[in-house]
């Protein structure tokens, strides 16, 4: 299973994400506890915010926007975990989130990592696809 | 009436720190200021929004901003606001806290390039007294306006350093401040692109003002002091050259365009708001050399009267405030002059069309 923390806006404007694969290790339900502890359901309709960042987190087939404003609680905890595990990757040059679905299915026997290692971090053979469609809007 | 060479907000400036080695003259504005107070009391009862005339020169302003109230504030690296208080105006700097004292500085400077170049009197042109937080969270690496104060990070000490160290910052979220308060353009798609570049505008414009730069030596740049050595970059951006402030193997490559034709479409960081600014951006700069000059008065005064004069929604686009910028321009300086021209010029660069 596969999660993402993608954190956009700022005033830098600087994107990052945070990928953390999960195998079966001993930690693996932990991470669970803490995926099904956050309320996925209850996504804010919050106006934006000057200059803050907003996050999108993606984990077991579930995906939630969040103004940072909102990173609390159990988010907060899910979201530092993930940044402590997981490797920066920044820029636009990142892979568009869509791209990431193949493997961001619902934990099934099929896609979970086998490793020994409770996370993983994703290495060097990432996809590079193309950036967002552009065009006038 | 009286009138004063030395604006009221900078006697208020003298009375407060010229003591130590100016005590005559801390006294002489101290004095000033007392004298002028039943007028300027009366001129606060005038409207809202100063009227400059058709092209009158800016010693016309109806009311004289009287000086900044600025108020600086300590996280201490937790996430709570404000924190604690560390120096109010006038009180002398706080001892090894250079975030402290260079937000303290910068509010100082933003407020007074508002003043000078547009009579306006703080953020809500009501004096608003000015807010600001240093030292937020851990590794903090943001700066923003939280619709009541500045919030500055330290930033992570690898990529970015403090966000106070950038005086193009401090005014980029005092002026989210500013489009707060007038044409109020939500934070989302165009309209949120145009937000940012009035922000970027406004902070480069309070550094050029602070340095005495004109257009064609100003570095046009963002954030030119927030990276560490370590990055292979000049800035967060480039509004004379939008997508060359940075290529680095940690940060990828600016992406922002300075044409409608690389416009960028995505769901991330509200519609790209700080991608797309570079189109905006760039038709400041290119319509600010052209006139030539200092760029926060024909070109500053174009841009600040199309935000504050009404004619906008919170929904803009690029077009509707291109249209809108020929406007002002036409107003101000009349349909056949320079001035339009740049500006017709600069939108027709970047690619937007004009309406007219």
């Amino acid at each position: 299973m596969r999660v993402v923390v993608a954190r956009s806006g700022g005033v830098t404007g600087i994107a990052v994400r945070w990928v953390v694969d999960l195998g079966e290790g001993p930690e693996y339900s932990d991470w669970i506890v803490l995926i099904e502890a956050c309320p996925w359901d209850d996504e804010p309709d919050d106006p934006p915010a000057p200059d803050r960042f907003l996050y999108l987190i993606r984990a077991n087939g579930r995906r939630v926007t969040l103004p940072e404003q909102r990173v609390q609680g159990p988010w907060r905890e899910l979201v530092d975990r993930v940044r402590a595990v997981g490797t920066p990757e920044r820029g636009r040059a990142l892979p568009p989130l869509d791209d990431l679905d193949a493997t961001d299915d619902l934990d099934t026997a099929d896609n979970a990592d086998t490793t020994d290692d409770a996370a993983r971090t994703r290495g060097d053979d990432r996809p590079n696809g193309p950036r967002g469609s552009d065009g006038p809007a | 009436m009286r009138h004063f060479i030395i604006p009221p907000y900078l006697l208020a400036h003298l009375a407060d720190s010229a003591g130590d080695r100016f005590p005559r003259a801390a006294e002489a504005a101290r004095q000033a200021l007392r004298n002028d107070e039943p007028v300027r009391l009366a001129r606060a009862a005038h409207p809202r929004y100063p009227d400059f005339g058709e092209g009158t020169p800016r010693t016309a302003f109806a009311r004289e901003p009287r000086g900044p109230q600025r108020t600086i504030y300590d996280a201490r690296n937790a996430e709570e606001l404000p924190g604690h208080r560390v120096r109010a105006e006038g009180e002398p700097e706080v001892v090894e806290d250079d975030a402290a004292n260079e937000g303290y500085d910068g509010l100082g400077e933003t407020y007074a390039m508002f003043a000078e170049a547009f009579g306006r009197a703080s953020i809500d042109d009501r004096e608003l007294p000015l807010h600001a937080t240093v030292h937020y969270g851990r590794e903090y690496d943001n700066a923003f306006w939280d619709g009541e104060r500045m919030v500055f990070g330290d930033g992570d000490g690898e990529v970015f350093t403090r966000f106070t160290a950038s005086i193009s910052v401090i005014g980029h979220e005092l002026g989210h401040g500013v489009t707060q308060a007038t044409a109020n353009l939500e934070y989302q798609g165009q309209a949120g692109a145009l937000n940012e570049s009035l922000s970027d505008v406004f902070g480069a414009l309070v550094e050029q003002h602070s340095r005495g730069q004109d257009a064609a030596t100003a570095t046009w740049l963002i954030g030119a002091e927030l990276f560490t050595d370590a990055v292979e970059g000049v800035a967060l951006r480039s509004m004379k050259e939008p997508g060359s402030a940075y290529d680095d193997d940690l940060l990828g490559k600016d992406p922002q365009p300075g044409h409608m034709d690389d416009f960028v479409v995505t769901t991330e960081d509200y519609g790209g708001v700080h991608i797309n600014s570079g189109i905006p951006n760039r038709a400041f700069v290119l319509t600010a050399t052209a006139i030539g000059g200092s760029a926060w008065e024909a070109p500053g005064r174009i841009w600040y009267e199309t935000l504050t004069g009404g004619s906008l929604t919170e929904t803009s686009d690029f077009e509707t405030f291109a249209t809108a910028t020929v406007a002002t321009a036409t107003r101000l300086f009349g349909a056949e002059s320079p001035e339009r021209a740049a500006v017709v010029d600069a939108w027709a660069t970047v690619g937007v069309p004009v309406t007219e």
